[in-house]
């Protein structure tokens, strides 16, 4: 992906976050929600959406603590491509199963896919005029 | 045994359950800790269904079966950002169940899920919300 501008640098290194704090994955097929989180999530963040897909975690110091999904498996992933081995692992899990990323390694060029494509809409949000001062103090 | 269990009536007067078993419950608090507590959670719940600011109703794409109903509550906006909260229930089966809560800020340019997807319509609109 293209070196961000102006973009915290959590945000453009979602991967890399996702490795150091442990994130993991959990799909909820009940509502077809997919979470790439933070084992547990700070009571401080708070669920924010400016990409069209991608919710984010923020905290209360700016610091992205996952990502979550809508209509993920039958929406997101059935009209964007390279997602359907992530999908396929997590169904074989079961719904609600909690995957570690770093068991499951099939997953992590899938993952890092989703990371680079929030970073790159990101980008694309700011030249379109987004502020992420006011993304982080909403 | 329920962990979290209520009872509500949505703007249309349709009996809403929520029925949650405590790991349900532990799950959907870690998730969405502005849920805090039950009592919480069903005043977020009882305000959404009984004034909701937008009403999509669809089926999941893929498999058509499960069918759902998505209640959003706006409760301030600026320029920049609007809050909301959304109920999605199963109304598949009668009473109708809550199957998630949880609050969400919305920036401008981006719309609801459920705008997006032609499997869900618009069946409720208060006037004067900006979803």
């Amino acid at each position: 992906m293209a070196q961000p501008k102006n973009i915290p640098l959590n945000i453009s290194r979602i991967f890399e976050l996702a490795q150091k704090d442990n994130w993991v994955v959990e799909y909820d097929a009940s509502l077809d929600s997919f979470y790439w989180t933070k084992p547990k999530i700070s009571k401080t963040a708070k669920l924010k959406k400016f990409l069209a897909d991608f919710s984010l975690y923020i905290n209360d110091i700016g610091k992205i603590e996952g990502v979550f999904i809508e209509y993920a498996k039958y929406n997101f992933a059935a009209h964007n491509e390279g997602f359907d081995e992530l999908f396929k692992t997590l169904d074989d899990a079961g719904s609600g199963v909690i995957i570690d990323p770093n068991k499951h390694k099939e997953i992590q060029p899938m993952l890092r896919n989703m990371a680079d494509r929030i970073g790159n809409e990101t980008l694309e949000a700011l030249e379109k005029g987004l502020d992420l001062r006011k993304v982080v103090l909403a | 045994m329920h962990h979290y269990s209520d009872s509500f009536t949505d703007f249309e007067n349709h009996a809403v359950e929520v029925r949650w078993t405590k790991k349900v419950w532990n799950d959907h608090l870690n998730k969405h800790p502005e849920i805090q507590s039950p009592d919480t959670a069903s005043e977020m719940i009882r305000e959404a269904l009984s004034s909701p600011s937008l009403v999509m109703d669809g089926t999941r794409e893929g498999d058509g079966q499960i069918r759902t109903r998505c209640y959003y509550k706006e409760h301030k906006r600026s320029k920049t950002v609007l809050y909301f909260t959304k109920v999605v229930v199963g109304c598949n089966t009668k009473p109708f169940y809550v199957m998630t809560v949880f609050a969400q800020w919305l920036f401008w340019g981006v719309v609801v899920q459920e705008k997006k997807y032609k499997n869900f319509k618009e069946i409720w609109r208060n006037p004067k919300t900006y979803l």
